[in-house]
């Protein structure tokens, strides 16, 4: 399900046969409170908007504050879970490490009698994972640079000719086998299973160019604003921040790639009602749109539509048109690839 | 004040090192002042002052360790004011001994060799002679940590002498020793010396060590040289209190020149007594001290009529051994102190003994 | 663990005297709390990631580790990074150690402040920081092409050269507080002892001085060498991506791949390489002489 790219049409018809859901009073007996709440996720602006978004909205209800930890880490996880000592009520476990955290038995099943998703549509619900926010892997470019012919498409970033400059892509195998098979020429609806060789052929044409393999968000932005590259894959919501600081930055939604980040419970997690409360306050629509203003990273509950910032919306990644050209990175088959893959990467990196 | 120096001149032996008028200041205080002396050939010459007194300064002056402000130095007729201290040929014993401690002894003594450029096979055969000459010669191989104190300095002792170094300087080498070791080292020190004919500068601020080791002793204050002369020399004549007091024990007496009824010339003191004095020096009424060393004055024997004697009684008696030390004080409250040799024959006079003391005038000495 | 002996080794002698002067038994009953700590909370895991090396009672992880060019590759490029940022640590240390050991003691606490400032901010925004310096566009190539030096930016950043840069320049305390501490243990005199006795200038360094820094050089060049084959970020960001160093795999291993075992048997394959380094700085370095 979540391996097709989510088609458009389904995704508005399941959006528009919501009903408000009754809200669902409970006379069982509800665990002690804890003194505190802990929540990890990504550091640095994605933990503070968790935290201003949900984790108000949890306390509101509950009484109980949120801490925020950094950064989620699937070995971490492991060794958690494994070893029996759970530190974390909540954690983000986005893209491919949610579905190997699944596949591995990590987490939790999410209890829906507590998190509502029946608004949700289909695609978007699984019984592990929540999917809380949207974000996409774009083209972005210095639009200083790049006045007359902008780059659109990822055939465009391989054109070293019609677009003459230093490059950067991320430091990992995830996204950039997508974004070469594009350039090649394969279709957005027939990208999975990927043609690994076809990708890794097509890699080898940029290689030159590329200056250097991010390692981070903040990494990428800081090698755009410096004039280190004028062309390089990066994350919507940082390139938006960065625009709002000023800096000529622009972005292609042309092939980006559309990625959920999860949030779920780790097995054994001490305070496994309150966690499975604190998703709920993820569901709650005010309390997304609140997280897409900041990040423009968008939360699957339909009516958080009506309260996210209008003005925003050619920069969300979920505005039909731009999804419309987007693909939706599919996590199980990086899940099951993964280690084989990443092996292929650092030879080759290392070429 | 001035410095005496006795019978330079009429020294037959060359002379090794020449120290004219040397000064040194640390920003305005004054730390050597004129300092002037010669040292001869082969001679043992000993730095006697107080801690302070500018000594080991002077040494590291001689050694280019420090330069002076002002005058010069001379090393076997060569001007070496401002020669660097590796070029000077001048062994130097430290206080702390100042070993190579990541080198064995062997190493430590081959050390001025190497830095000559001495032929690589006459080296260890030069410094095994010298490490025999200390009795270390089993020691060679080990470090100096592995040593005792007393076998450390003479390690520094072998490495200082080894290259047959123009002049030997020692800073108070042996004031980490304990009282038997040292006085061995003190002999060992003085027959390497006398077996290598080295003209040496040894530093001390004990006068006891200074005395039993020197050719001459050079008294040192507050920068400035006192006395330099024999041991013997300063101590019967010390040209001041300072130097008086300083080696051997000491009676000063103070008072002012008077005569007395027989036409001698005497000293008389603020008490009125008066004593008669050796020579018919100074003018009456002019402020005189003299000194008196305790060896001197002795209880008067029934019928002997000594021409200077004065009553009392024994005030402290301190038993030494060989000597008892007495404290006197007279009536009128002078108080002397007088030695005598320990014998069965002769009773420890007690506490509070009414005695009368006699001296002769031939014992006095003017001070300056 | 490892540099507390190198420490104690350079220890003043004084203190070994004093402590020589105990009886060994006693002296060996005052460890126990160490070593009962030490055993429990750093041998027990190793033990656990040794067993984890070879879980399925296989040694398949290490025949991995070592049959594979890659890692092999990996390895070697790990050890070449740490040994070149040792060096270069050590020929920037030593004398700045010696100024700082030598100059007024005012000055010598500035110094020691500013090569100590480092260590105040975390690594993440020191490399950041560097990032901006050493850019095609930052501070120094901006200085090289407006002086005329250079037309077009050197690449200083985003290679080894870059990894190497950073590594010296966040190791380089490590190197510079050991060295400038057996620096001010040196005994003067002895120095004063040396010229007297004919050694010049050239020869007092090279015969006393520098041996009796030695130790000082042998805990620096420990100390960065050890960080300088665990660094993680340095490489991460310095290295655009280019520069795998052993960490970064493991890291991998660890939290993507989740091959644990193999993580555990490369961990294993730089601990008994760091100890064999560590071995031959320690007999490079002995003080035999207490």
């Amino acid at each position: 399900m979540p391996n097709k790219k989510m088609d458009r049409r389904g995704f508005l018809v399941s959006a528009a046969a919501v009903l408000a859901a009754p809200a669902v009073l409970r006379a069982q007996q509800v665990p002690a409170k804890p003194d505190r709440l802990i929540v990890n996720a990504s550091g640095g602006d994605m933990g503070n908007a968790v935290l201003d978004a949900y984790g108000q909205v949890f306390t509101e209800r509950t009484g109980i504050p949120v801490e925020m930890t950094s950064p989620h880490d699937l070995g971490k996880l492991r060794a958690m879970v494994e070893s029996g000592n759970v530190e974390w009520d909540v954690t983000e476990i986005s893209g491919d490490d949610g579905r190997i955290a699944v596949e591995r038995g990590l987490l939790e099943p999410i209890d829906e009698s507590i998190v509502d998703l029946s608004a949700y549509p289909a695609e978007a619900r699984d019984p592990y994972l929540l999917t809380t926010s949207v974000y996409s892997t774009v083209l972005a470019y210095r639009s200083d640079v790049f006045t007359d012919a902008k780059p659109r498409t990822w055939a465009d970033f391989w054109d070293v000719e019609a677009f003459p400059g230093r490059r950067s892509l991320g430091g990992g195998p995830e996204d950039n086998l997508e974004f070469a098979l594009l350039a090649d020429g394969v279709q957005l609806a027939e990208l999975y299973p990927l043609d690994v060789d076809r990708a890794f052929r097509k890699l080898d044409e940029i290689r030159p160019h590329i200056t250097a393999w991010w390692d981070s968000g903040a990494q990428h932005v800081q090698m755009l604003v410096d004039q280190e590259v004028v062309l390089s894959s990066a994350w919507n919501g940082r390139i938006f921040n960065a625009v709002g600081k000023g800096h000529p930055l622009e972005i292609s939604w042309d092939g980006s790639s559309l990625h959920r980040a999860y949030f779920a419970i780790p097995r054994g997690a001490p305070n496994l009602h309150w966690s499975q409360q604190f998703l709920a306050a993820m569901t709650d629509p005010q309390a997304q749109a609140t997280f897409a203003n900041q990040l423009v990273s968008p939360g699957l509950n339909p009516r958080a539509a009506e309260y996210v910032d209008p003005t925003l919306a050619p920069y969300l990644p979920t505005t039909p048109e731009n999804m419309q050209v987007s693909f939706w990175q599919d996590d199980l088959w990086w899940s099951q690839h993964m280690a084989e893959i990443k092996n292929r990467w650092q030879r080759w990196i290392l070429g | 004040m001035m410095a005496s120096q006795e019978g330079l001149s009429t020294q037959a032996e060359g002379t090794a090192l020449k120290i004219r008028k040397v000064t040194k200041r640390y920003g305005a205080v004054p730390v050597l002042n004129g300092i002037d002396f010669e040292l001869r050939e082969g001679e043992f010459l000993t730095l006697l002052g107080p801690s302070g007194s500018g000594k080991t300064t002077l040494l590291k002056i001689i050694a280019g360790f420090e330069h002076s402000d002002a005058g010069r130095l001379v090393l076997g007729g060569e001007d070496m004011t401002r020669m660097p201290p590796s070029r000077r040929d001048i062994g130097m014993v430290f206080q702390n001994y100042a070993l190579f401690p990541h080198m064995t002894v062997e190493e430590n003594v081959a050390f001025p060799l190497r830095m000559r450029s001495v032929p690589r096979r006459e080296i260890p055969g030069r410094v095994r002679q010298f490490l025999e000459m200390v009795d270390l010669g089993e020691f060679a191989s080990r470090y100096p940590a592995q040593l005792s104190g007393g076998q450390q300095q003479r390690v520094a002792l072998a490495r200082a002498t080894v290259f047959g170094p123009r002049l030997l300087l020692l800073d108070e080498p042996f004031g980490a020793l304990d009282r038997r070791l040292r006085e061995a080292m003190q002999l060992q020190l003085r027959e390497l010396q006398l077996r290598l004919k080295l003209s040496t500068i040894f530093i001390t601020h004990d006068q006891e060590e200074a005395l039993i080791m020197s050719d001459r002793i050079a008294v040192m204050r507050d920068g400035r040289l006192q006395q330099v002369a024999k041991p013997e020399h300063l101590y019967r004549r010390p040209v001041n209190e300072f130097v008086a007091n300083f080696v051997g024990e000491a009676n000063i007496l103070s008072g002012t020149v008077a005569e007395d009824g027989a036409g001698r010339r005497c000293l008389r003191l603020e008490g009125g007594q008066m004593f008669p004095l050796p020579a018919s020096k100074g003018t009456t009424g002019q402020p005189l001290s003299v000194l008196l060393r305790p060896e001197h004055p002795s209880p008067v024997p029934p019928g002997d009529e000594p021409d200077s004697t004065i009553t009392g009684r024994i005030s402290k008696v301190i038993y030494l051994g060989t000597t008892i030390k007495y404290l006197f004080e007279a009536e009128n409250g002078l108080e002397l102190h007088f030695r005598r040799q320990a014998s069965h024959r002769e009773e420890v006079l007690p506490v509070n003994t009414p005695i009368t003391l006699g001296w002769s005038s031939r014992d006095l000495h003017l001070l300056q | 663990m490892t540099s507390t002996a190198f420490t104690s080794a350079a220890a003043e002698r004084p203190f070994g005297r004093m402590m020589a002067s105990a009886t060994p038994g006693r002296s060996l009953l005052l460890l126990l709390p160490a070593f009962l700590v030490l055993g429990v909370i750093l041998f027990m895991p190793l033990l656990d990631l040794a067993a984890l090396s070879i879980d399925g009672g296989s040694f398949g992880p290490y025949v991995k580790a070592l049959g594979d060019p890659l890692y092999v590759r990996v390895i070697g490029q790990t050890f070449q990074i740490a040994l070149i940022s040792t060096g270069i640590c050590l020929i920037l240390a030593y004398p700045l150690a010696y100024f700082m050991a030598t100059t007024s003691p005012r000055l010598r606490i500035l110094c020691l402040l500013l090569v100590a400032l480092p260590f105040w901010t975390s690594v993440l925004v020191r490399t950041y920081a560097w990032m901006v310096l050493l850019g095609r566009n930052g501070i120094i190539n901006r200085l090289l092409i407006d002086n005329g030096f250079i037309a077009e930016p050197l690449p200083l950043i985003y290679n080894k050269a870059g990894v190497i840069l950073g590594t010296v320049y966040y190791l380089l305390p490590f190197m510079v507080l050991p060295i400038f501490a057996a620096m001010m243990r040196v005994d003067r005199q002895l120095l004063l002892a040396a010229e007297g006795l004919g050694a010049s200038a050239v020869r007092r360094f090279f015969s006393i001085f520098l041996p009796l820094t030695l130790g000082g050089i042998g805990a620096g060049a420990a100390l960065v060498f050890i960080l300088a084959l665990s660094a993680f970020i340095t490489p991460a960001l310095l290295g655009g991506g280019r520069v795998i160093m052993i960490t970064n795999l493991i890291y991998t291993q660890v939290s993507q791949v989740l091959d644990w075992p193999f993580a555990a048997a490369l961990s294993v394959l730089i601990l008994v390489a760091t100890i064999v380094a560590y071995s031959c700085i320690g007999l490079l370095t002995r003080r035999r002489w207490n």
